[in-house]
């Protein structure tokens, strides 16, 4: 009897085994996860509420989206409020966001939500795709990438100058807090003004860049200032005035060591370009310097 | 049963398990009260809803680490203690035996940690959350499977390994479950063999974070993931199959 019941015991303990590894095994997420999913939902979501934000033909979902565990990508391909969703090799190993050229089509990698969330980001993945799908866009439409100047430095290189040289810091500290004026309420009535004065100060301090540095340093605002610009855009919508302020403007004005002060300093360009004519990105090819809009519209 | 409320009796006698549990009381009570404050980001965390998921991490962890220290010497004690050869003489299987002695450690692991429940409960209460009340009770059953995980585990290795292996290796899974999304995160800008050899080695560990994380989720309302529970419980499951199998040669 007692040799019965331990054999019971044993079958029993062993269909919970096979039962939980059965469980196990169909509630593990394949393929794309649901909560990526969501992310991209959110993008096509947004879209419907903010549209190309100005930039004429701008769509976020025109441009594929890798959610990329760093082994595998998740592809999401949106055609029509539907979207098919491919497996793939992971094109970028590690954490990646940026954008992939997969033959004349540019695509947006990103990570998967899971890791997104486990870097501690303040930030929606979702913001993050639409940055990326910006960078996307101005290749496709602009290729600003192929015609960026063979003399440019990278980001990190360009900072590090910069960051080590007094004079070139100082100035540019003070082209920060010139721009910071278009953040405040109060000041930006006056955005000729505040124009005026930043051309001023910018074409002081291009005389002691070399060439090199300034055409990195516009490129650097022109491409990622306008991309933060659009994503700083998407987070006032879905997370609200003071998570915008408190993320992309109160700090804007201060210079910070490394490459974030160009996100910064192109997207306040931009925002003063919105005070100084409403209407300046339908026309705006990535063809020129925002430095150069801006003096187009005070001289 | 005799067996399993011996060992919560022994137990509860035990300093340590004071210690820890006046601890995690303290951690609780000092960053739900104006007395301290958590900032994330230099940002002061506030928001009950926020601390909450960051209070359950610091509160299984704790509840962890006691079901931890608790389990690593209760097996092996009994055998150099010789009170295995009282038990064999009254006819109890050696399986039964080290069954037994790991429900007594999971026992006095869960009362602890639903002392510490009840505090985060009560500052809940006192912050003025208190609709948030029933889903705290609820996320116990996180914290029961969190515990469980760690003093099955622990147990089923010291009945074949002496103590200071079992303790080492159960630091490194204990820590390694407890940081699995850093971990996880860390890993991520790995490449090449040797980052998807590290992956899978972190795969490993059971996902003692994401059962914290799941709790949390409860709470704030988010969507829970069962299969972080499911592959929870088989851990439990795994490790419970190793009380019944592994024996000691002394008895």
């Amino acid at each position: 009897m007692k040799s019965l019941n331990k054999k019971i015991g044993y079958a029993v303990y062993g269909l919970i085994g096979a039962g939980l590894i059965l469980t196990g095994f169909i509630t593990t997420e394949r393929g794309l996860k649901g909560d990526d999913r969501k992310e991209y939902d959110r993008v096509v979501e947004d879209y419907a509420e903010l549209g190309d934000m100005g930039f004429d033909g701008f769509r976020p979902m025109d441009y594929k989206v890798a959610f990329s565990n760093g082994e595998k990508d998740f592809v999401i391909d949106y055609n029509d409020g539907d979207y098919e969703v491919s497996e793939r090799k992971a094109v970028y190993e590690g954490l990646v966001g940026s954008i992939y050229q997969n033959g004349n089509e540019f695509e947006v990698v990103v990570p998967e939500y899971d890791t997104w969330i486990a870097t501690g980001s303040s930030s929606q993945l979702s913001s993050v795709i639409w940055h990326e799908s910006f960078h996307a866009f101005q290749n496709t439409k602009y290729h600003v990438l192929e015609n960026a100047s063979e003399n440019g430095l990278s980001e990190t290189e360009l900072a590090e100058r910069i960051d080590s040289d007094v004079e070139k810091k100082n100035m540019y500290e003070k082209e920060l807090e010139i721009l910071s004026q278009i953040t405040d309420e109060e000041k930006n009535g006056d955005a000729e003004t505040i124009a005026l004065e930043y051309i001023n100060v910018a074409s002081d301090r291009d005389k002691i860049l070399s060439d090199e540095e300034k055409v990195s340093e516009d490129f650097y605002e022109m491409v990622e200032g306008s991309a933060y610009y659009v994503e700083a855009s998407v987070v006032r919508y879905e997370n609200g005035e003071a998570a915008y302020q408190d993320k992309y403007i109160n700090e804007a004005g201060n210079y910070i060591d490394g490459n974030s002060k160009y996100y910064h300093h192109g997207m306040m360009q931009c925002m003063l370009l919105d005070e100084l004519d409403p209407q300046w990105k339908a026309s705006y090819n990535f063809d020129k310097p925002l430095d150069e809009v801006i003096a187009s519209y005070v001289k | 049963m005799e067996i399993v409320l011996n060992v919560v009796k022994e137990k509860i006698r035990k300093k340590m398990l004071y210690i820890t549990t006046v601890l995690g009381i303290l951690v609780v009570m000092i960053f739900s009260s104006d007395m301290g404050s958590l900032t994330i980001g230099g940002k002061n965390i506030k928001d009950y809803y926020v601390l909450i998921p960051i209070l359950i991490n610091v509160v299984n962890f704790l509840s962890g680490a006691i079901a931890l220290a608790m389990s690593i010497t209760t097996i092996p004690n009994e055998y150099e203690r010789r009170t295995s050869h009282l038990i064999w003489s009254r006819g109890i299987s050696q399986s039964k035996y080290h069954i037994d002695l790991t429900i007594g450690n999971v026992i006095v692991s869960w009362i602890s940690g639903i002392i510490l429940y009840i505090t985060l409960g009560l500052f809940a209460i006192i912050n003025g959350y208190n609709n948030m009340l029933g889903l705290i009770f609820v996320a116990i059953l996180f914290m029961f499977i969190y515990t469980a995980i760690i003093c099955t585990l622990t147990s089923a290795l010291s009945i074949k390994l002496p103590t200071v292996i079992t303790g080492v290796i159960m630091i490194i899974v204990f820590l390694g479950g407890a940081l699995r999304s850093i971990l996880k995160l860390m890993s991520a800008v790995l490449t090449g063999f040797g980052g998807t050899v590290v992956k899978r080695l972190i795969g490993l560990f059971p996902d003692l974070a994401g059962l914290s994380r799941q709790a949390g989720n409860l709470i704030q309302g988010k969507p829970v993931d069962i299969h972080v529970i499911v592959i929870g419980l088989l851990f439990i499951w795994i490790a419970g199959l190793g009380l019944i199998l592994f024996r000691r040669k002394e008895a």
